[in-house]
């Protein structure tokens, strides 16, 4: 079989996650496919995998992925003949302490909320399910029994028969040298075998994405990571359907094999593969063992289970696994070229989540639009910083040597940090400020008083920022705080079809008069909210465009490829140009007026609009918008200038007592305000109609927009689900996001934001209400609610309305 | 140029031939059965002052003589010579053949031992045959007694034929129905793949593969196997691979060097009854 | 009575080796290592000599690079109550070993050596032979069956035309066959215990060996390529293309 010279689709790499798109192009797609393989199909890591398949992670989504795997993998051999191995043994995750206790609280609770039956089970009840481990020192286990296992090399091999099957073609043993380029867009693929041109690139490279894609000028943030596991002789007793087993006190995991085990962990102090380039002949290889750093779990697999005392150690794999920067894979269209899709880096996830990334970027590379939310593993999630290799190291050993550790709330990384700091970084710090990172971006969480202790102190339940942070909600509430929100990302679009392009991609009215704001949506063709921003007009032909510091590259992205081909309207990344200063609280007003010579009165100046102010010398792009619900001004200032105006600002604050404020407040005060966040309450998976954001799309004018079809035809029809806004009774629940919401007792969605609100005094929740026969808001307020917290019900209260200052007066004063 | 050449049985004559690429004369000398490497050795280290170079077949005996004697003479010796590239040049297999070396020595005197599969047979006569006093016998070994090969069954890491079954059996009746009576004739060890001791066909000491155990014989039968990584990896080295399968596109078809595709519940009883 | 154990670190036979392409050598960069099969079996027999009450002791030797202390913590793992490592980078060939196993041989006075019968890098089958030449000792190569008593070893080498017993007065060097036995798979306990067993290190200057090599190796490369397979459409094609191939009878 010779290379072809043409293909619609060119898949690169013939692991699971290749042959998984490539089998689910062909089949679903019926596209003209052709894979390419550099060595032989599973060569690289996917033939070294232990091949555990769990499926509950954090995000919905990404949980509908990993059961789609689980389903394909149950049916693939009926359809192929090529068995995948797989089996439904269950997972136990075992907990030895009380914090370890309450995340699994939590987690079976998420399992719930994503529509999975995890129990929480006595060690008895461990013991019944695995008789050779010791539960002596057990608090309980988590049981999910659909997870299970299966054979990384046969579900590849079945994949790749599928495939072939729907007509894809596969060659082993050709590998890509370059791609020929027409601007960001590639033409065709070079091989070492000739040269394909094709419509879309798929790079499923697996450790070589990173150089793959690197070849048409794609970052691909991965961190190959040498992982050791070992496999035993057969055990007596020891079960062919013993559940997988996950260890996190002790690092460590099993699975049955062959009448044995496998056994491996993950270490705290990971060893990385380079950094560089790897080989391309790295093919069936695995490294030498590495029994000084694998020792640290010889022993407490031992204590786990004392059956090892006397099992003989067969193998030991010691292999390299791409590794990311926070845990999740990396799918989707890769910013810097129009039609490379990468599916990589799945974090020794890989066979977990192969059968169901294949689905999703298959319908992605498809249609260029990702099927469902997968925010989490959107390759748009990185930026520039992640370009620097040693920092992507860095980072994916901090989260690999995480695997294992209790998942506490509001964690920050330690490593990388202060990479961008903005000018008041050194001021901020002498107020006590604690720092959290956000895309490469130091920004201050909290304050912490004088003489108080400037850490995070991390726990299950209220955490020692908890008081200090309340002050600083009140503050904003009652006088002016000062918050720096430098991080923020910027764009200007400008050209004379600004206008008309930006009013193509956003939902809402944003062809204003200048000096005009609009806070607005952009959908998908679905009417699912992409992105979440405010567009300020500068000019006829001059927009200013700001959203939150992660979604840098994901909305300069999406704008960017969604402006006509033939517009004249360009948008420029200008984050690190302006520093943000916002200035919210009853005395805002009081105290912007003292530092500049311009009129702020109401009149003048009123909520909704942008002027440019002088203020201690340089010119300021003021927004008067706010996010906590106060009368308040977002100032944007040429950088340089930020530590100026941030001085000026600070002195006229005094007689007010204004102090530096962080993000922890600022989560607060928008969640008394029901203010949306973007990734989680509001996401590609939620119309602006299901987020009671419907006033903020032009459905009313004529206007065409991305998504207003399929808004159109679900007009006058009923919604599946509603976000709504909960509080519960007692003050002490801690609300994170997943808590089930029950509806009369029954199932009715989940939260996707958990906090507190300070000035109403009580734990808050956003959520979706959800049900299948509609919901509207007299069936939403005949319900009686209660939320599962950590395994708790609690009794809740609905609110539709915002829970601080319903009707706005304070935000428009 | 004069070559010492340690006579033994038939292959004799291909070690000749080599002894000759070397150049000069050959001198044959025979050991007297049952040889012992000791006084062996010495009779051979006694001699070798006369020699540029001593040769001998790589059999057991040459095997276990020859280094000996290099030791005694302080010579490192070249094994299993498989080409001589000039009288001090040679290329030899290492890593199971998977890399052929090119060795220069340049010890006064070549010791080298050689494959005989490597060179072809030179009639002896005409070779002078050294004839020599028997050696004092040190009196360190003794030899008791040679049995001829032993006949109990074929084990599966040193059997010369073996053959496996895969999950495609589907069930252990099977499995043992088709594989028993082929083996029997074959006087073959039966292997399994992961998969069939995965679903109990075979026992877990049967895994042909990466975790179980790695065979290599002049002949392997691969049935109903896919040919996963990790199975290829325990027979690849097989002389021989025959594989058989429903799936033309199985992997284990790119490492065969005979496959045939069809259903195996008729194929091997085919077979079994061909042989 | 005291066993001396050679082991050799190699790379992992069931991992495909890579012939450089400059042909200077084989790929050792990366590589997954194992000990030599057939040193596995030599220290499996010193276990279970140790383990009948024959042996006392079992004195693991390896000499390589300094990650060959794996190898013979392995062989500690599996039984051997001591290692020595003659730490050495450059390649070593079988004299040399020879010498440094007998300059060892002169301190430690073993009773046994057991030696596998080939490294399966370098498949020379030498050091044994040449370690017994040079400690004027008796040898039996390719041991299938070891049996100790009164001061002497009977032992079955398998030879070309089957087995031979021979009887060898000790101390004698035996170098070991495949069915001699199936070594252990250590357990981790002893995994972890052969983390603190002695390990004495060592080199050859210091024991007065000369390694260089005296072979130099001009070129590595790799073999002809494996034919194609053939495709065939019937069994009674294959069991005439086996006759053929002279692996059937």
């Amino acid at each position: 079989m010779t290379l072809p010279a043409h293909a619609q689709f060119v898949v690169i790499g013939g692991g699971i996650i290749g042959c998984s798109t490539a089998y689910h192009l062909a089949k679903e797609h019926k596209v003209d496919v052709v894979l390419i393989e550099q060595g032989k199909l599973t060569s690289g890591s996917t033939w070294h995998a232990a091949g555990l398949v769990g499926q509950l992670r954090s995000s919905a989504s990404i949980t509908q992925v990993l059961k789609h795997s689980v389903e394909l993998y149950k049916t693939l051999e009926a359809e192929t003949g090529l068995a995948t191995g797989w089996k439904m043994t269950g997972c136990l995750r075992l907990a030895t302490t009380p914090d370890r206790w309450t995340e699994y609280k939590r987690l079976a609770t998420t399992a719930r909320s994503f529509g999975m039956d995890m129990e929480l089970i006595s060690p008895e009840g461990v013991k019944k399910l695995w008789p050779l481990l010791e539960t002596s020192d057990l608090i309980g286990a988590s049981w999910l029994p659909t997870d299970g296992q299966a054979s990384p090399s046969d579900i590849t091999q079945s994949l790749a028969k599928g495939a072939r099957m729907h007509g894809a073609k596969i060659f082993e043993g050709v590998r890509v040298t370059g791609f020929e380029m027409d601007g960001a867009r590639i033409t065709a693929v070079k091989t070492t075998d000739g040269t394909i041109a094709c419509e879309t690139v798929i790079n499923c490279g697996g450790q070589w994405a990173r150089q793959i894609g690197a070849m048409a000028g794609i970052n691909v943030p991965l961190q190959p990571v040498k992982h050791q596991y070992i496999v035993t002789e057969k055990i007596e007793g020891l079960s062919p359907d013993a559940p997988t087993i996950r260890d996190p006190d002790r690092f460590t995991y099993f699975k049955e094999e062959v009448g044995g085990l496998v056994m491996g962990g993950y270490e705290q102090n990971p060893i990385p593969w380079t950094t560089g380039d790897v080989p391309n002949d790295w093919e069936f290889r695995l490294f030498d063992d590495d029994w000084d750093h694998f020792e640290q779990h010889l022993t407490q697999a031992i204590a786990r289970v004392p059956a090892l005392e006397t099992a003989g150690v067969k193998q030991m794999i010691n292999g390299p696994e791409s590794f990311t920067p926070d845990g999740n894979f990396i799918l989707g269209s890769a910013p810097e070229c129009s039609n490379m899709y990468v599916g990589a880096g799945f974090n020794a996830f890989g066979i977990a989540s192969g059968g169901g990334a294949g689905w999703v970027l298959a319908q992605w590379a498809v249609s260029g639009e990702a099927p469902m939310d997968l925010w989490v593993v959107d390759i748009r999630r990185f930026s520039g910083l992640h370009r620097d290799r040693e920092w992507v190291r860095d980072r994916t050993l901090e989260a690999y040597g995480k695997h294992y550790t209790i998942g506490f709330p509001h964690e920050e990384y330690e490593s990388g940090r202060n990479r961008i700091t903005s000018p008041l970084y050194r001021r901020l710090k002498s107020h006590g400020a604690v720092f959290g990172a956000k895309l490469g971006w130091e920004r201050p969480n909290w304050f912490a008083p004088p003489g108080t202790d400037a850490h995070d102190n991390y726990s299950m339940g209220r955490q020692n920022w908890f008081a200090p942070v309340g002050d600083e909600h009140r503050l904003v509430r009652d006088k002016v705080g000062l918050f720096d929100q430098s991080s923020f990302a910027k764009y200007e679009m400008t050209g004379k079809d600004a206008a008309s392009a930006l009013s193509l991609i956003a939902a809402n009215a944003i062809d204003k008069p200048r000096g005009r704001l609009t806070y607005t949506q952009m959908l998908n063709t679905r009417g699912g909210i992409e992105c979440d921003l405010t567009i300020a007009r500068l000019a006829e032909d001059h927009f200013y465009i700001v959203t939150g510091t992660g979604f840098r590259t994901h909305d300069l992205t999406w704008i960017a490829d969604h402006i006509p081909a033939d517009a004249d309207a360009k948008i420029t990344d200008v984050t690190e140009a302006w520093g943000t200063l916002s200035l919210m609280g009853p005395n805002a007003r009081d105290v912007l007026a003292a530092v500049t010579s311009a009129d702020v009165s109401n009149a003048a100046f009123p909520f909704g609009h942008v002027r440019i102010l002088p203020i201690a010398g340089t010119e300021v792009r003021a927004l008067r918008v706010t996010y906590v619900g106060e009368l308040g001004w977002e100032l944007h200032i040429p950088l340089a200038a930020t530590g100026v105006v941030f001085d000026a600002l600070m002195a006229a604050g005094t007689p007010f007592g204004m102090r530096p404020v962080g993000y922890r407040a600022l989560e607060s005060l928008r969640l008394e305000k029901g203010y949306r966040a973007w990734g989680s309450d509001i996401t590609p998976n939620d119309t602006p109609f299901e987020a009671g954001l419907g006033w903020a799309v032009k459905l009313k004018k004529s206007t065409p927009f991305i998504g207003r079809q399929s808004l159109q035809e679900n007009v006058g029809k009923s919604l599946r689900k509603v976000l709504a806004t909960f509080t519960t009774g007692p003050e002490d629940i801690v609300l994170l996001g997943r808590e089930t919401i029950l509806r009369d007792g029954a199932f009715a969605g989940y939260l996707t934001s958990g906090g507190y609100g300070y000035t109403i005094g009580k734990p808050i929740g956003l959520g979706y209400v959800r049900n299948v026969g509609g919901v509207d808001e007299d069936w939403l307020r005949a319900g009686r609610y209660e939320l599962v917290v950590a395994g708790e019900i609690v009794a809740a209260s609905l609110h539709l309305e915002p829970l601080y200052d319903p009707e706005g007066l304070k935000v428009k004063a | 140029m004069t070559t010492l050449l340690i006579a033994d049985g038939e292959a004799t004559a291909h070690a000749l031939t080599a002894a000759l690429l070397l150049g000069g004369d050959v001198h044959i000398l025979n050991l007297d059965a049952p040889a012992l490497a000791e006084s062996a050795a010495d009779l051979i280290v006694s001699l070798a002052a006369s020699y540029d170079a001593i040769i001998a077949p790589a059999t057991a005996l040459g095997k276990s003589i020859l280094p000996r004697v290099a030791a005694l003479l302080d010579v490192m010796q070249i094994s299993e010579v498989t080409e001589i590239v000039s009288p001090d040049t040679f290329k030899r297999p290492t890593y199971a053949g998977n890399a052929i070396e090119t060795v220069q020595s340049s010890d006064i005197r070549k010791i080298i031992t050689v494959r005989t599969s490597s060179f072809a047979a030179t009639p002896i006569g005409g070779t002078r045959i050294l004839s020599t006093a028997p050696v004092a016998d040190a009196g360190l070994s003794r030899f008791i007694s040679e049995q001829s090969t032993h006949s109990d069954g074929p084990e599966l890491t040193s059997a010369k034929i073996v053959i496996s079954g895969g999950r495609a059996f589907g069930s252990k009746d099977k499995f043992d129905e088709l594989l028993a009576p082929l083996a029997s004739k074959l006087n073959a060890a039966i292997g399994a793949s992961r998969a069939a001791v995965d679903s109990g066909y075979a026992a877990n000491d049967l895994q042909v593969g990466q975790t179980g155990k790695i065979v290599a014989p002049d002949l392997y039968i691969a049935i109903g196997i896919s040919g996963a990584i990790q199975h290829l990896a325990g027979m690849k080295a097989s002389k021989i691979i025959v594989a058989i399968n429903t799936d033309p596109a199985a992997p284990i078809f790119a490492v065969a060097d005979y496959g045939l595709v069809g259903d195996l519940f008729t194929l091997v009883p085919e077979l079994t009854a061909a042989l | 009575m005291k066993i001396l154990v050679a082991v050799k670190r190699v790379v992992d036979a069931s991992f495909r080796i890579r012939v450089k392409s400059d042909g200077s050598g084989v790929e050792l960069d990366n590589v997954k290592m194992a000990m030599n099969p057939f040193d596995e079996i030599a220290v499996e027999e010193a276990v279970r000599l140790k383990e009948k009450g024959i042996a006392t002791e079992i004195v693991a030797v390896s000499i390589g690079p300094a990650k060959a202390e794996d190898t013979l913590r392995q062989a500690l793992a599996m039984g051997a109550d001591r290692a020595i490592l003659v730490v050495h980078d450059q390649r070593a060939e079988p004299l040399g070993v020879a010498k440094t196993l007998a300059a060892i041989a002169k301190t430690e006075s073993p009773d046994l050596f057991i030696l596998g019968k080939q490294a399966i890098d370098d498949d020379s089958s030498q050091t044994g032979q040449m370690l017994a030449g040079l400690v004027g000792r008796p040898q039996a190569t390719f041991a299938s069956k070891i049996e100790i008593a009164g001061g002497k070893a009977t032992v079955i080498r398998e030879v070309d035309a089957g087995s031979q017993t021979l009887e060898l007065t000790l101390p004698t060097v035996v170098t070991v066959d495949l069915r001699l036995n199936t070594p252990r798979f250590a357990a981790l306990p002893n995994i972890i215990k052969a983390r603190a067993k002695p390990l004495t290190r060592t080199t050859a200057a210091e024991l007065g060996v000369d390694l260089t090599p005296r072979l130099k190796v001009l070129k590595t490369e790799e073999p002809p390529p494996r034919k194609q397979g053939t495709m065939l459409g019937s069994v009674t094609e294959l069991v005439a293309s086996l006759r053929d191939d002279k692996v059937l009878p």
